[in-house]
Order: C-alpha cells, then structure tokens, then sequence
C-alpha cells in the first residue's frame, strides 16, 4: 500500500531551530537607526522587542534550543504531516515525486503560529502581558491572538477598520481566542485620534495600522509589539517546518531533494521550508530553491537592493532588503500575505549570493493554480500559497520533458478557507493581471533616492 | 464624484475587496497613492482625478510621503512617552 503521508512521532520533532546567520558565506548588513543614520544597537529595539528576542534577532549561534514551554504549545498541532501529491503527478504525467508540508492543519489554519507561539513565549518569560499587532485581513492578527492566548498574556490587534467591518470572521476567531481586536484608526491612540478628528469615518490602512501598534507597545506599561515576518529570529523561528520535512523525507525514503519551494511575502514560510535546505546548498548539494511571488509585486525578480524602511509609517529602524521603495503600494493582486513590500533581509543576502532562484507568476495563473490544486488533491490552498503551486506545476512539468524523476518539496503554508472571496472574484471574472510596468517601477524607487545604500557582499567580498 | 464608488477591486495591501470610495478617500480624504496602477483598466481615472481635483491634490495624493511625515509620527510617539511619565 502506497504512502500518502509522514507523521514524525512528538518524540521525533526537532529539539532546536535553524540559524541560518551562523553559515551565511557574508554576514548581513547592519541595521540603520533612520533617525541617526548609525547602526542601531539593542537598545534601539528595546521600546518595541523583549531582551531575549533581540538576542535571537542578531544571534551567530547554528542551532537554538526550542524551550520546552514552546516545544509544548507546537505539539498542539506539530509534528505537521508530509503529504505525497500521487494525485497532481499523475495529472501531470510526471516523473516527479512531489512532497507538501501541510502547514494548513495549526489551529489558525497557516504556518504563523510557528513564531506567534514562539514570540508569545519569550515575551512571557520576560515579564512583558500584553502584545501588541497590526493586521489587515486577519491571519497574522489571529496567529498572534492564538500564541498569547496559550500563555495567558493580553493581545491588541488593530485590524484595519474596512477589513474589520468586511471580514469578521478572522475578527471573531481572534474574540474567541481572547484578544481584543480593534478597528483602525482607533481611539486607543494619538495617531488613530487624530486621523479620527480628520474622518471619522476613516476606512484605515495597514501604515496606520502599524503606527498604532507601535505607539501602542512604546507607550503601554508591560507591553512589546510583535511582528509576523521579515527578522532573522521569525524566519528562525519557522525552520521547524523544514528541518521537520526532512525528518520526513527520509522515512519516505528519499534521499535527496531537488526543488524547495514556497512562496515569500515577508520571508517567513520560505524562509521555514527552505533555510534547512540552503544549508545543504551551502555544503555543496545541487537543489533549486525557489521562493515565488506575484508578478504585480516584484520584490524579489526586480527590485533592487537598498536600505528601506520596515514598515510603512517609518517608526522601525532601517534594514536592508530588496524592496521597492517603503512607500510602494503593490497594484491589485489576490494574494494579501503577499503585501510586504520588502523581503527579509536574509533572503535578500541569500538572492545575492545565488544560493536562492526567485521566480513570479501572474494572479491569473496562480488562480488557476489553486484551483487545479483544489479539484486534484482535494484541500483549498491561501492564495499566497498558490503561487508555490506554480513553481511546483512548472517544475514537474519540465521533469516530465526532461524524463527525470525529480523530487520537489513545497510548503503548502495555509488553507484559504478564510479567503474564498478571492476565489469568488476569481471565478466570476473580476481579477486582473497586472505585471509592474518598468516606468511604475522607477516612479517608486525615486522614493528611496538619496537613502543609504548597503554595500553589497557576496561570499565574504564586496560586490 | 461617487459615480464608480460601488465598483470592487482586490486590495492587496488588506488581503481583501474593497470599493473604489475606499481607494479615492484613504490618503486623507484624498486617493490611495496607487489610484492609477489598479483602476486605469477598468474605469478613465486620469481622467476622473482631472475633474475631481486640483494639480495640487493629485501631486500630494501620488507622491511618495515625505520624510517629515515619518518625524511627525515619531514626534507623536515621543509625546504620549511624555504624557505617560507626566502621568
């Protein structure tokens, strides 16, 4: 009888995290504080970050030790299964083996909580009670709902308030994991008073959102702000998921894989999947690492790389990243926890010294996608995710014309069930394509002109 | 001005639908810096913009924030920081 799917025994799952900042060929560029324009020490970061995760945050350390007060919380939903796509090879008609990690099966239904739960802990330990975060359409506001109610610490999520009003499903999710969700603009602070008795009826928007957090955390006794991706200790943080799939791999009895791939917003379920697997690219293995993205928000395939700020109100010191300026507003695409308008600083390093390939794809296609995905294999993937799915149809496809039995690894990174109204827009004809024009393109990094600009490195030597 | 206010568009920086009164109104009762990016195939929004405001307002609603936008948050942070110590 035929495999579909590797469980790891809870006795199984791994004991530490990856850091992938410890075997970089060059190390990553300091943070600049865009107040000063110096590099920013820890105690920068201090108002909005607990102690020990800013430790992790510039750690040199290969492997973190998971505390067991988190290691407790992930065996709610951990160790994740690897699934066997028979079904879409064989409507492929490829040699391919391919494998998905379903991230999907965590409570709120995507990888996030991987370092929600983590971040929540480490906050806990630090004495901080109460967390404080943005989010537009739910997911990362209901992962960080989820983490702080494990550990008995209060949450604020301020959720725009036109997504607020639309979606109130994550919002209810949230309520019932004991957060308080509150519409943005809100009272609760001076720069949401302030929009307010400029509008009162103000429909929001994620800068302000952030803003809110932000002071939020900076001005509230026992409170620090979370953020779902981008740093170093959140896509550290999300290394349990590939370090738990090659577990899995070799008790389907692979021995090498040759395509990881997931999709990248902020980098953080990439990042999971594939920092494992760069560190065998690093040692000399021959993998194809692919993170994807939207053709309408290319922050990875044409962006260049310079300083930018990490949010878009500019509160959180600079760091290096391929971005496209901190005031890029993507076009219309389906796809939300794809929005970040720069990758993680990491990943950026890591496109420039050739070890990772990015790729794009247009809504359209990854629609499609999805729902080829949906009607073979049956779950309903988040339409960031479906962009994964590509790389992956691609990849098989090519395997197929190449006549090799290829293995490729995807991080299915989350179900869309809270997400079928882009699904209902996508099949009544409402989407539209819109790859990034260059002039567009260069209209917005104008926004960047006369920032500092990083050196450049690759394997230890400027480039 | 509301004429193309029910038509809906896929937000991504929300993950969500939205109407175009939202995309019109969101900078400040002015549009969303991206207003021509996401609407010009589906309705005439240069020309929209034209007939509904000033030069001066389609410059400040496209152009990139400026920094002292940035200062003036950070300056209301330092100011509830003051507030909480003056308790």
């Amino acid at each position: 009888m035929k495999e579909y799917k590797v469980f790891l025994r809870e006795d199984e799952i791994p004991k530490q995290w990856y850091n992938i900042q410890a075997d970089l060929p060059s190390p990553l560029q300091p943070i600049i504080h865009p107040g000063t324009g110096q590099p920013i020490g820890p105690q920068d970061l201090a108002p909005v970050f607990p102690m020990n995760i800013i430790e992790q945050e510039v750690s040199q350390q290969r492997w973190i030790d998971i505390p067991e007060g988190v290691m407790e919380k992930y065996l709610l939903w951990r160790p994740t299964p690897l699934h066997r796509a028979y079904a879409l090879e064989k409507a492929l008609g490829t040699p391919a083996r391919i494998y998905y990690k379903n991230e999907g099966v965590s409570p709120p239904g995507s990888h996030k909580p991987n370092t929600a739960v983590a971040q929540a802990y480490y906050n806990k330990v630090f004495g901080i009670k109460r967390m404080t975060t943005e989010t537009g359409a739910g997911q990362w506001g209901s992962a960080l709902s989820f983490a702080c109610c494990l550990f008995g610490l209060e949450c604020k999520v301020y959720m725009v308030r036109i997504s607020y009003d639309q979606k109130p499903y994550r919002r209810i999710m949230m309520n019932t994991w004991g957060a308080t969700c509150v519409p943005s603009p809100s009272k609760d602070t001076n720069a949401g008073r302030k929009t307010l008795e400029q509008n009162p009826d103000h429909p929001g928007s994620l800068g302000l959102a952030i803003s809110e957090a932000v002071e939020d955390a900076v001005t509230s006794k026992d409170t620090r702000y979370s953020l779902g991706s981008v740093l170093n200790h959140v896509l550290m943080h999300q290394t349990i998921i590939g370090l738990e799939a090659k577990k899995q791999l070799e008790k389907f009895g692979e021995k090498k894989v040759d395509v990881v791939t997931a999709c990248a917003g902020g980098g953080s379920n990439f990042g999971g999947i594939a920092l494992p697997f760069v560190l065998d690219k690093i040692n000399g293995a021959n993998i194809t690492i692919v993170p994807a993205e939207p053709t309408s928000c290319p922050t990875m395939t044409r962006a260049p790389f310079v300083y930018d700020h990490g949010d878009t109100a500019g509160i959180i010191p600079w760091a290096p990243m391929h971005s496209l300026g901190h005031t890029f507003v993507p076009p219309p695409i389906h796809a939300g926890g794809l929005r970040y308008h720069g990758i993680a600083p990491i990943l950026s390093q890591l496109i420039i010294e050739g070890l990772i390939e990015p790729r794009a794809y247009n809504q359209l296609e990854c629609y499609a996608a999805a729902v080829q995905w949906a009607r073979i294999e049956g779950a309903i993937p988040a339409p960031e995710t479906s962009h994964a799915i590509c790389t992956v149809i691609e990849e098989a496809k090519k395997a197929k014309e190449e006549g090799k039995e290829k293995v490729i690894l995807l991080n299915w990174s989350g179900h869309g069930l809270m997400d079928l109204g882009g699904y209902d827009s996508y099949f009544s004809g409402k989407l539209i394509d819109y790859p990034l024009p260059e002039e567009e393109m260069k209209k917005s990094l104008k926004a960047i002109e006369g920032f500092p600009k990083p050196k450049m490195m690759k394997k230890g030597k400027p480039v | 001005m509301e004429e193309y206010d029910e038509l809906i568009i896929r937000c991504p920086q929300l993950g969500g639908e939205v109407p175009f009164r939202y995309c019109r109104t969101l900078n400040e009762d002015l549009p969303c810096r991206k207003i021509i990016i996401c609407w010009e195939f589906r309705i005439e929004i240069s020309k929209f913009l034209s007939e509904h405001y000033s030069f001066d307002q389609i410059q400040r609603a496209l152009a990139p924030p400026s920094k002292t936008r940035i200062e003036t948050i950070l300056e209301l942070i330092e100011k509830a920081k003051k507030i909480k110590e003056e308790g």
